[in-house]
Formats: structure tokens, C-alpha cells, sequence
């Protein structure tokens, strides 16, 4: 369990209490929110009054005058635009910390980390012989070699073209799931936070502005703007079933129904995966509707009906099975269609993000 | 050639070598402190390191010359202390050598040093490797360039010296004479068979070394700095 009471002194403000759960926890916030500052702190590498303990260990504590120095916390920090040693090959950057950590005896083994990472054709390499995406699952890669017991990422992805991007979030997906360790993550993007992280909190201004459940605080329409999703939307768990290649199209369960997607390939079968469906791509209908071209439907019960827009359109909150959606439509289709809470509804959905 | 000159070049030779090596002592803290403090006394401090190359070597002369001589309090205790004179002596051109040479010394440490050792040493502090440690396995081995252009250029700008080196040291023949005096005695006697002997020795060597500095300047970075 980490706990951090802290106030950077380090020319940015930032000011934190907050007990992070053992899991997966975002870091979100507009640039300049101090979500790079927090993370330095508890690092260790800006001076930081208050107090930071993970577990049993106290790393610092200013009234006592207690500092863990950097190397000694067990931390796997991966910073912004972080680069691998120019003058090792990739073989050597790897063993880097295998030679000279002061962490070493842990579980997790060189050939194990190079084959999770398939990392096994570029041992040889020099640094520069190796592309954007393959440097990012090496950096990965050496952190975990170095034993670490808490994960900090500062944007691990920011840099990488989308299609980069795609080769590398699988194995951040499958870091956390064979070797869970806890993690913050700071990242811009909804998409790979709805993915990957449990937990968000928000910072702004350097403080705390909201802290939960992802999928809780995506729906708070208070925090869109901070959340740059710039609109309210809701997040779906789901499971691939499969891809069509005839029509380019990716079939997911979702409840009881089968939806289809954009094909994404880097999907595996049977996995499970997570939608973010904007408000907006939400349309309701009062009975099943036949012969239309939107496929993905649930049925559901409408559990809220909140303004927005200082009143021109509703959001209607839907709840189908384990599932909540936010529908927003015009208050003149609320009143024609006659939506009351309790009423039974089914939600079109236009379009989706994949997580 | 003849032996007096022999020896002119051996003494240089001697010269250079332990001046670069000296200043590799001095010179690596010093280029570390500079390239990390963020002190206020930073600025001033880099300005006397490049003194020496603003001022005429006849200034710096001088003011060593006053400094070091057996009856000043530094040149006197140091000859209270070992029996040596820090004037007319190979121990005192090596002391010029040190204050003249530490610019090109400092600086290209200094430029390699700030160019790679704030994010190599988080990056290794990340990977649970102390400081000392990370200074030595990921910072200095980055800066190999700068090490090797450090070297070649403080040998190199010693055994160029003439002006502090005439000063300080004089013209003993086998003791304090370097190539650059016996060149400038031949000349003076009118010996220009001997001068150019010389003059044609240092000229060919320098160049060599500076295209050894420059190819292996253009390889290095294929796959490090």
C-alpha cells in the first residue's frame, strides 16, 4: 500500500494525500497539473516535504528528517521520453540492472522478462538499430528486471504513433496481469486508461480533484472537461469472441448480445476488453427496433434522467445487466418518446472506442 | 638530429603526458562539480577556469612566476617542504602546464558531462544503482568523446606551449627546455637546418594526432557518444 502526504518544493506546487490501492492506479490531468511532479517525488528526485510509505517502509518523512535516497526505494520509474543506454547493446541494457542493481535475488528472470517482452531477436542490437515501439517494451523490460515493487509510468506510450501504440499496449496489459505489481500511471489518453487502470485520480493544479473507480469517475459530467473527454460518456466490459475478415469487423460479447466492432486485430479471441461509448452515440428506442443498420443494442432500464447543456438535451442513464450507458438526447425526443425513470428502454450504439 | 634536441622532445614528451594525467585528477571533479552544481559561485568559477584562454601566457607567467618563486610563501613552502624549486625546474613547468592546459581540460568534460548525466542518473537511480556506481557504468561511458577530445587536446595545447613555459621554466638544456624553445634558440643562432628538423617534426606529429581525433570522432558515435 502506498501512502502519500506530500508538498513538492521543487519549483512546482504539488500538493497530495492520498492512500493508493494495490492495483492499477491513473494519474490524470491537464499538462502542468503536477501529475510528472507527484511522480518525481515519490521517486525521490525533487525535494519533497511530508510524508511517503509503501508498506512497512517509510521513504520519507521531513519531520523526522528521513529520506530513503532514490535507488533505494524499489521503484520501477519510467520517465517521459525515457531512453535506453546509448553506449549498451540491447542484451546489456537488459542486464543492466542484473549487474549493478543494489536490488537483486528477486523473482523475476532475464529469460522469462526477453520472451514476455519478445524482445529475443533484438538482444544483439545496439540501441539505435531498434524502433520507437521496440524501445519502449525494452525500457519496460529493464525496469522489471530491476525487481520493482511499485511501478511509476510517466506516459509510457506519449510518443508513439497510434499503430505503435497498439504494439506495445498488450504487453503493458499483460505486465499487469502475470506480474501485478502496483502501478501509477500518468497518462493523456482516456483510451488506454479505461484499458489498463481500475483506479483514476485526477489532478489539477496540483491537487487532488477527484479520486475512484475509472468507469465511476468517466460518467461524472462535472469532470469531463479535466478528463478531456470533452463530453460524458461510459465505459463497457466486454469479451472478444472473435473477427470477421470478410467484413473487417471484430464481434465482442456484450451481456447477452453480440456486438460488432471496427476489426482490431491485436485483440486475442476470448479476452476481455473494455468499450468507451460517448453519450452522444447513444440513441434510445421505446420497442426493438427492426431493419436498421446500428447493430449493437442492449436493453435496459432507465435509472436517471439528468439536464445537460443547460437543458437542451438529457443524459439518460441506463443500466443493462452489469452494464450502465449514458444515452444524451434532446429533451423534445425525451418528452415525444415519453422516457421516464423505471421505464424499459433499448440503447442503439453508433459508435465505440476500443480500450 | 642532435642530442640536445633529442632531449628537447623527450622532455616535452614527459611533460605533456604527466600535465594530461594531472589534470585528469584535477579536471574530471572539477568538469563533474561544474557540469552539476546549481550554486551561485558556479558562474564565476567557470570564468577563472577560462582564463587561460583569453590571457597572453606572459601574464599567466608572470603571476606564477611571483607566485611560485622559492621567495614567495607558496613557491618558499614548497621548497621547504621537498627541496624542490617551483621555478627553472620540470616539477614548476608542470605546475605552468596544469593552469595553463586546465580549459582544455574542464571544458569538453564539462559539455559531455551536462549533456548526459541528469537523465542517465535518474534513469540508474530508477534501476536501483547508487550514485557512484551510476556515474562510472552510465554517465562516464557516454562521454567518451568528450574524454578523448579532453585528453588529446590538453597533450596536444602543452606540447604547443611556449610563452608561460619560457617564463617559468627557462631554457635548461636536458631540465626545462621543450621543442618549442630549442626551435626558438635555433632560429635566434641562425641554426635553421636544426629549426626545421623540429618545426617539421611537431608540425607532422600535431596533424596526425588531431586526424586520429577527428576519425575516431567520426566512428564513435555509430554506436555511443
Amino acid at each position: 500500500m502506498l501512502n502519500v502526504r506530500i508538498e513538492s518544493l521543487g519549483g512546482f506546487k504539488v500538493t497530495v494525500d492520498h492512500e493508493f490501492p494495490k492495483s492499477i492506479t491513473a494519474v490524470f490531468g491537464p499538462s502542468g497539473s503536477g501529475k510528472s511532479t507527484m511522480l518525481r517525488s515519490i521517486a525521490g528526485l525533487v525535494p519533497t516535504s511530508g510524508s511517503i510509505s509503501f508498506d512497512e517502509d517509510e521513504w520519507l518523512n521531513s519531520e523526522l528528517n528521513k529520506f530513503t535516497k532514490p535507488h533505494q526505494r524499489p521503484i520501477g520509474y519510467v520517465r517521459q521520453n525515457a531512453q535506453l543506454f546509448p553506449h549498451l547493446s540491447v542484451r546489456d541494457n537488459l542486464m543492466y540492472p542484473i549487474k549493478h542493481s543494489i536490488r537483486r535475488g528477486g523473482s523475476i528472470e532475464f529469460d522469462e522478462v526477453v520472451e514476455d517482452f519478445d524482445l529475443t531477436g533484438l538482444l544483439s542490437r545496439w540501441t539505435n538499430q531498434v524502433s520507437g515501439g521496440e524501445t519502449q517494451r525494452i525500457i519496460l523490460a529493464r525496469m522489471l528486471l530491476s525487481q520493482p515493487k511499485l511501478l511509476l509510468l510517466d506516459e509510457p506510450l506519449t510518443g508513439l504513433d497510434i499503430q505503435r501504440k497498439a504494439e506495445v499496449l498488450p504487453f503493458l496489459e499483460s505486465l499487469q496481469a502475470k506480474y501485478n505489481i502496483p502501478t501509477l500511471y500518468v497518462s493523456h489518453a482516456v483510451d488506454e486508461i479505461t484499458a489498463l487502470c481500475p483506479h483514476t485520480i485526477v489532478l489539477d493544479d496540483g491537487k487532488i480533484h477527484a479520486a475512484g473507480e475509472t468507469s465511476n469517475l468517466l460518467e461524472r459530467r462535472d469532470l469531463t472537461e479535466l478528463l478531456g473527454t470533452g463530453e460524458p460518456s461510459s465505459i463497457i466490459h466486454t469479451k472478444v469472441i472473435g473477427h470477421d475478415a470478410r467484413y473487417q469487423l471484430t464481434t465482442l460479447k456484450v451481456e447477452d448480445r453480440i456486438w460488432s466492432v471496427p476489426i482490431h486485430l491485436t485483440l486475442p479471441a476470448g479476452e476481455p476488453t473494455t468499450l468507451r461509448v460517448r453519450a452522444r452515440d447513444v440513441s434510445l428506442a421505446k420497442v426493438e427496433p427492426e431493419a436498421i443498420s446500428v447493430r449493437n443494442l442492449l436493453r435496459g432500464k432507465v435509472v436517471a434522467i439528468e439536464d445537460n447543456n443547460a437543458g437542451s438535451s438529457v443524459i439518460c442513464v441506463i443500466q443493462a445487466g452489469h452494464t450502465r450507458l449514458q444515452a444524451q438526447i434532446t429533451r423534445a425526443s425525451l418528452d415525444e418518446l415519453q422516457i421516464n425513470e423505471g421505464d424499459e428502454v433499448y440503447t442503439l450504439v453508433k459508435s465505440v472506442t476500443l480500450g | 638530429m642532435n642530442p640536445e634536441d633529442v632531449a628537447a622532445i623527450w622532455i616535452t614528451a614527459q611533460l605533456a603526458l604527466v600535465t594530461t594525467l594531472v589534470l585528469f585528477a584535477f579536471g574530471i571533479p572539477l568538469a563533474w562539480w561544474l557540469a552539476t552544481t546549481k550554486r551561485w559561485f558556479k558562474p564565476p568559477l567557470e570564468a577563472v577556469t577560462a582564463l587561460p584562454l583569453v590571457l597572453p601566457p606572459t601574464v599567466l607567467g608572470f603571476y606564477l612566476l611571483l607566485l611560485l618563486s622559492p621567495s614567495s610563501a607558496l613557491g618558499g613552502f614548497f621548497f621547504e617542504l621537498t627541496g624542490i624549486r617551483l621555478t627553472f625546474s620540470f616539477t614548476g613547468l608542470v605546475v605552468a602546464s596544469v593552469t595553463y592546459s586546465l580549459p582544455f581540460m574542464v571544458q569538453p568534460l564539462q559539455v559531455a558531462f551536462e549533456r548526459v548525466q541528469e537523465r542517465s542518473l535518474e534513469d540508474a537511480y530508477a534501476l536501483g544503482v547508487g550514485k557512484l556506481r551510476a556515474i562510472f557504468t552510465a554517465v562516464f561511458p557516454q562521454c567518451r568523446r568528450g574524454f578523448l577530445t579532453a585528453a588529446v587536446l590538453t597533450f596536444a595545447h602543452t606540447v604547443g606551449e611556449f610563452g608561460v613555459v619560457l617564463m617559468i621554466g627557462g631554457n635548461i638544456p636536458g631540465e626545462t627546455r621543450v621543442i618549442s624553445i630549442a626551435i626558438y634558440e635555433h632560429v635566434e643562432t641562425i641554426s635553421y637546418a636544426d629549426a626545421h628538423l623540429l618545426a617539421a617534426t611537431l608540425l607532422v606529429f600535431s596533424f596526425l594526432v588531431l586526424l586520429a581525433v577527428f576519425t575516431i570522432n567520426r566512428q564513435l558515435p555509430l554506436r555511443a557518444y
